[in-house]
């Protein structure tokens, strides 16, 4: 049975709003906060820093998690098959982020959300993902 | 390109007790949509199985028989690719 396509009438929230826009800003949040731990001297100023880039990498992951487990389905793990490597490297990296005060760790993060955004726009008409990004800059 | 008669397996329970899952159900291209009708429709990247509870200018809106769980879906007229048989 397995040649015929599915079709489905899965259930879900009310809510229905998806967006890695989500992921996104915390992502860049991440990547914001270590930029400023990096570029100050003042020590007070940079456990601030350490402490909202922590929260935001936990946040970055989260929104990924329902992104992972809500939005995407099962035709879209076979349309993508690199959907599940990729929300496992991405929820990885902002694990990683969460202990680094490396730009290049945020930076992955970052580029891996965006991998996430990208592959998300292939599955909604009309969703413009370049537009958060460059909203950002 | 839409065809005329296709199978589909059904997945989840939104639709019950009309459809449930592991369902194979039958759609055709050839039909009109219409309120009431149980349809198969493009929505967000993937197949979706619905009833036709509205159709107004320019969207169709589309919900499950399993009121409870089951959330609305808002498609294009153009994203409806089959009436179930």
């Amino acid at each position: 049975m397995k040649f015929i396509k599915i079709v489905s009438a899965h259930c879900d929230l009310f809510c229905g709003v998806y967006d890695p826009a989500q992921a996104r800003i915390e992502a860049q949040a991440v990547y914001n906060a270590v930029h400023k731990y990096n570029e100050s001297d003042d020590e007070v100023f940079r456990q601030r820093c350490v402490i909202i880039k922590e929260e935001r990498a936990q946040l970055t992951k989260e929104h990924l998690w329902v992104l992972w487990t809500d939005y995407f389905k099962e035709p879209h793990a076979e349309k993508f098959p690199e959907l599940h490597d990729l929300f496992w490297r991405a929820t990885k990296a902002a694990g990683e982020a969460k202990k680094s005060m490396h730009e290049e760790d945020a930076q992955k993060l970052i580029d891996l959300v965006d991998e996430v955004g990208h592959l998300f726009a292939k599955t909604k008409e009309g969703y413009d993902y370049e537009a958060i990004v460059n909203n950002l800059k | 390109m839409l065809r005329p008669l296709f199978i589909r397996r059904v997945e989840g329970h939104s639709m019950a007790p009309t459809l449930k899952p592991g369902q194979i159900i039958i759609a055709s291209s050839l039909l009109s949509v219409a309120v009431g009708k149980v349809v198969v429709a493009h929505h967000e990247g993937i197949e979706i199985v619905k009833r036709v509870t509205s159709i107004e200018p320019g969207w169709i809106e589309l919900v499950g028989d399993n009121v409870s769980p089951s959330h609305n879906a808002r498609v294009s007229p153009t994203s409806v690719i089959g009436v179930v048989l």
